[in-house]
């Protein structure tokens, strides 16, 4: 095997590796949170797990639209708590967050293979995540 | 309805979205969205929100097979999520003073006119004398992809990259704007404009749709648009599907492929006219 061929190895074989933790470690907190779920009949928040209808309902007068976690303070306080919806939410933002390291992991290939031009891509593409994490849902005129 | 039958009937939903999604490169919303509107009755904005994670369920479930078995373009999908990423940011930025109806029938339209250039290359199971541009030969984008039905490593080069670019910044406006639409627009800039093998657009499309999903999906979670009743039994789904459809893809030919794609695209188009109609939510 060449020099690149091997690096090109590595490559893919972290990222398919760290989809695969990332897919595995947040399917095990759903599992969990599901089974909480089920087993205790309720989900911590205003929806009791006996009403399809209130558990399906969007309130448009107000955000967020229903009442379960939606930042990571209110994750939180819910996982305090061991909240079953609060754990289901907690594997959503697992599986969110695998893309994303995902392309943190390529950065660190493609800085040790010293190929600047997809360094510099990638961290480009990293930045625009985390504005779009940490900047963009915050600015009130997208809060609709 | 008790929650348990919910649960069940949404896992099952899930599944074939799943597996059809991981195949053709999209992420499956053409199917959770109406099962969800249509069938339950759910809010178009929470069955949106149940979509984008269901497209990083899809993507992430399907590509570790895809990765590991060297189908996807890791190059090629990493330097295309530039213009991803940038236009599901400004997708969503600009969401809320564009109307939607005349969006969705202008992508629906324009998906059925590009059902054409892919139609017409319905048999054609590679194409032949593509060769780099200037951009594919500096960025080092072409590569080869093992084919276990043609039984040999396929090479093939990347043209028209500054194209695909551009194409690739309108699917990530798409999927800010309207949640829907940008893996069949990924795959068509790829097959279509940049002249890859249809197997590498579809998986390296797989690939790029979850960092474009993830890149609007923060301001779902904030509006409290991903609902963790719903949106837990389509994920398990998903997952489930995209691991049997990644294990199925290696094993068709390329123009399966692509007649699987123009079936899903007509549907997706339709969606789309009968949304702008209003006679869908």
């Amino acid at each position: 095997m060449s020099d690149d061929s091997k690096l090109k190895s590595g490559l893919y074989k972290m990222v398919s590796k760290t989809l695969l933790y990332g897919i595995l470690t947040s399917a095990a907190i759903l599992a969990i949170g599901v089974i909480a779920m089920f087993a205790e009949g309720k989900t911590g928040y205003a929806c009791s797990l006996s009403s399809v209808n209130c558990l399906l309902s969007y309130n448009p007068m107000k955000v967020p639209h229903g009442d379960y976690p939606n930042s990571l303070q209110s994750l939180y306080a819910g996982l305090l708590k061991v909240e079953p919806f609060a754990i289901i939410e907690l594997g959503i933002f697992v599986l969110i967050a695998t893309p994303v390291l995902r392309v943190l992991t390529s950065i660190f290939i493609f800085a040790a293979e010293k190929d600047r031009m997809f360094v510099a891509i990638t961290l480009f593409v990293l930045a625009v995540l985390l504005f779009s994490f940490f900047v963009v849902p915050f600015i009130p005129i997208f809060q609709a | 309805m008790t929650p348990l039958l919910f649960f069940f009937l949404m896992f099952l939903g899930s599944i074939a979205a799943g597996t059809i999604g991981s195949i053709v490169g999209i992420g499956g919303g053409l199917l959770i969205t109406p099962i969800l509107t249509l069938l339950f009755g759910v809010n178009i904005h929470l069955a949106i929100g149940a979509s984008i994670v269901s497209i990083i369920a899809t993507s992430s479930g399907a590509a570790v097979t895809y990765v590991k078995d060297k189908m996807t373009n890791l190059r090629v999908g990493m330097f295309l999520e530039i213009g991803t990423t940038l236009g599901a940011v400004t997708g969503a930025a600009i969401a809320a003073y564009l109307n939607s109806s005349l969006l969705f029938l202008i992508f629906g339209l324009v998906l059925i006119a590009s059902l054409v250039p892919t139609f017409r290359r319905r048999h054609q199971e590679l194409s032949t004398g593509v060769e780099n541009d200037e951009w594919a030969n500096k960025l080092k984008l072409n590569s080869s992809y093992p084919d276990a039905v043609l039984q040999r490593e396929v090479p093939y080069q990347v043209a028209n990259t500054p194209i695909g670019l551009g194409i690739m910044y309108i699917a990530g406006l798409l999927s800010g704007l309207l949640g829907i639409g940008s893996g069949a627009f990924k795959v068509l800039g790829m097959e279509n404009a940049m002249q890859l093998p249809m197997k590498v657009s579809t998986t390296t499309s797989n690939f790029m749709i979850g960092v474009t999903a993830a890149a609007s999906a923060g301001i779902y979670v904030v509006r409290g648009d991903v609902n963790p009743f719903i949106v837990a039994p389509v994920m398990f789904g998903v997952l489930f599907g995209a691991y049997f459809g990644s294990k199925m893809l290696v094993r068709v030919r390329n123009t399966t492929i692509r007649y699987i794609f123009l079936f899903v695209l007509m549907g997706i188009s339709i969606q789309m006219i009968l949304t702008a109609f209003g006679i869908i939510p």
